[in-house]
C-alpha cells in the first residue's frame, strides 16, 4: 500500500482521534455552547480589554479553562456565567501583571464634544467612539456592569456570578456605575441622545 | 434611604432595545423619564452602551467550534504528556547528578593526582582557616570524611539545579 507522506499536522490530528484527552463537556455539547456565547464574550472581552487582539487571546484562553473544569452547572445562565467569570477573572489577572493595564489612553479629548446623533455615518461613528473612550474611563467592575446589564441583557444572578459579588448588591453597584457614566456622557457640552431631550 | 432602581427601568430597557425609544415610545413613558432621575440615567447609559455595543465589528474572527474544540484537544494532551513526563525528567536528572558525584568521588579514590590536589586544597583550607567553622570543615575533610563530605557537596550544589531546570519548563 503507497503510503504519502504525513506532515506535522497530519500526525498530529492522528493522535488527537486516536487518544482524546476527556473533557467534562463532550464535542457536540460544546460546539453548541460555543456557537451561542463565543460572539457575546468576544464583545465583552473587547470591551474590558479595549483591544480585538488581547480579546482574541483571552477568548480561547476562557473557553479552555472552561473545558478543563470539572463542574456541575444548574443552568445554561449558571454556565455561561461561569465562562464570564473566568474571562474576567482573566482580564483583572492581566491587568494587575500589566500595571498599566488595557485601557486606552485618552487623547486630549476628555472634555471633547461628543456629537449629538445625526443621520451623516461619519458623525455617527465619531460619537461612538466618544461613547466607547467614555466607558473606558470608567472602571473594568464598572464597566463589566453596564456591559453586561445593558449590551448583554444578563440578570441581575447571573451579573452577580460573573463578577463574584452578591446578587442583592448588583442594584447598587449598576446605579453607581451608571451614575458615573452618566456624569461623565453629561459633563460634555452635548449630552447623549439616549436621555431627554 | 436612597432609591437606587425604579420600577419603569424594564419599560425604558424595553423601549431602547426594540427602538422605539425615544420618537415611539408612549408619552406617558417619555414623561416618567424626564422626572425620574434613575430611567434617565438607565435611558441615557443604556442607549450608549448599545451604540457602542452596534459599533462593534460584525466581521470579527472568531475560530469556529470545531477548530476551538481541536486546539483545546491539543493543547490538553501536550499538558498530560508534559505532567506524565515530569517525574521521568527528574529521575533522569537525578541519575546525572549521582553520575557526577560518583565519578568525581571515583578520581579521589583512584587518581593520584587529583588525590593531591583535594589534600592540597584541604591543606590550604586548614592553614587559612580562622574561624571554628572552618576549622571544622578542615578537619572533617581531614579526617577520612572526604569522600563523603565531597558527595554531599556535589549533590548539594547540583541538585537544586538539576531539579529546577527539570521543572522549569511550565
Amino acid at each position: 500500500m503507497a503510503m504519502r507522506d504525513l506532515t506535522f499536522s497530519d500526525v498530529e490530528r492522528l493522535e488527537a482521534a486516536e487518544l482524546d484527552v476527556p473533557f467534562e463537556m463532550d464535542e457536540d455539547a460544546f460546539r453548541a455552547f460555543y456557537d451561542r456565547t463565543a460572539r457575546p464574550l468576544w464583545s465583552y472581552l473587547s470591551r474590558m480589554t479595549a483591544d480585538s487582539q488581547v480579546a482574541d487571546d483571552l477568548l480561547q484562553e476562557s473557553f479552555y479553562r472552561f473545558l478543563r473544569t470539572r463542574g456541575h452547572w444548574e443552568s445554561e445562565s449558571h454556565r455561561r456565567a461561569y465562562l464570564f467569570r473566568i474571562a474576567t477573572n482573566l482580564v483583572l489577572d492581566g491587568r494587575r501583571r500589566a500595571r498599566r493595564g488595557y485601557t486606552v489612553p485618552l487623547p486630549d479629548s476628555d472634555q471633547r464634544e461628543i456629537p449629538a446623533s445625526g443621520s451623516d455615518p461619519a458623525e455617527i461613528s465619531v460619537r461612538r467612539t466618544d461613547l466607547r473612550r467614555a466607558m473606558d474611563r470608567l472602571r473594568p467592575r464598572d464597566r463589566a456592569l453596564l456591559w453586561l446589564a445593558y449590551a448583554q441583557g444578563h440578570a441581575h444572578t447571573e451579573i452577580a456570578q460573573t463578577l463574584g459579588v452578591k446578587t442583592g448588591s448588583v442594584k447598587l453597584l449598576l446605579f453607581r456605575a451608571r451614575r458615573k457614566l452618566a456624569d461623565i456622557l453629561r459633563s460634555a457640552p452635548v449630552a447623549a441622545d439616549g436621555g431627554q431631550s | 434611604m436612597k432609591t437606587v432602581d425604579c420600577c419603569r427601568e424594564e419599560d425604558v430597557l424595553d423601549a431602547l432595545t426594540s427602538g422605539r425609544w425615544p420618537d415611539r415610545a408612549d408619552d406617558e413613558l417619555r414623561a416618567h423619564v424626564a422626572a425620574c432621575a434613575i430611567c434617565s440615567d438607565v435611558a441615557e447609559v443604556a442607549s450608549a452602551v448599545l451604540m457602542v455595543r452596534e459599533a462593534e465589528p460584525t466581521d470579527m474572527r472568531i475560530p469556529s467550534s470545531a477548530v476551538m474544540w481541536w486546539r483545546a484537544q491539543m493543547r490538553a494532551r501536550r499538558e498530560a504528556a508534559r505532567e506524565a513526563a515530569r517525574p521521568i525528567t527528574v529521575a533522569q536528572v537525578v541519575a546525572l547528578v549521582s553520575v557526577v558525584a560518583l565519578t568525581a568521588a571515583g578520581l579521589v579514590a583512584l587518581s593520584p593526582w587529583f588525590g593531591e590536589f583535594l589534600a592540597g586544597w584541604v591543606s590550604g583550607a586548614r592553614s587559612a582557616a580562622s574561624s571554628g567553622a572552618t576549622q571544622a570543615s578542615a578537619a572533617l575533610l581531614a579526617g577520612g570524611w572526604m569522600l563523603p563530605a565531597l558527595m554531599i557537596g556535589v549533590w548539594l550544589v547540583l541538585a537544586p539545579v538539576a531539579i529546577y531546570l527539570a521543572v522549569a519548563d511550565e
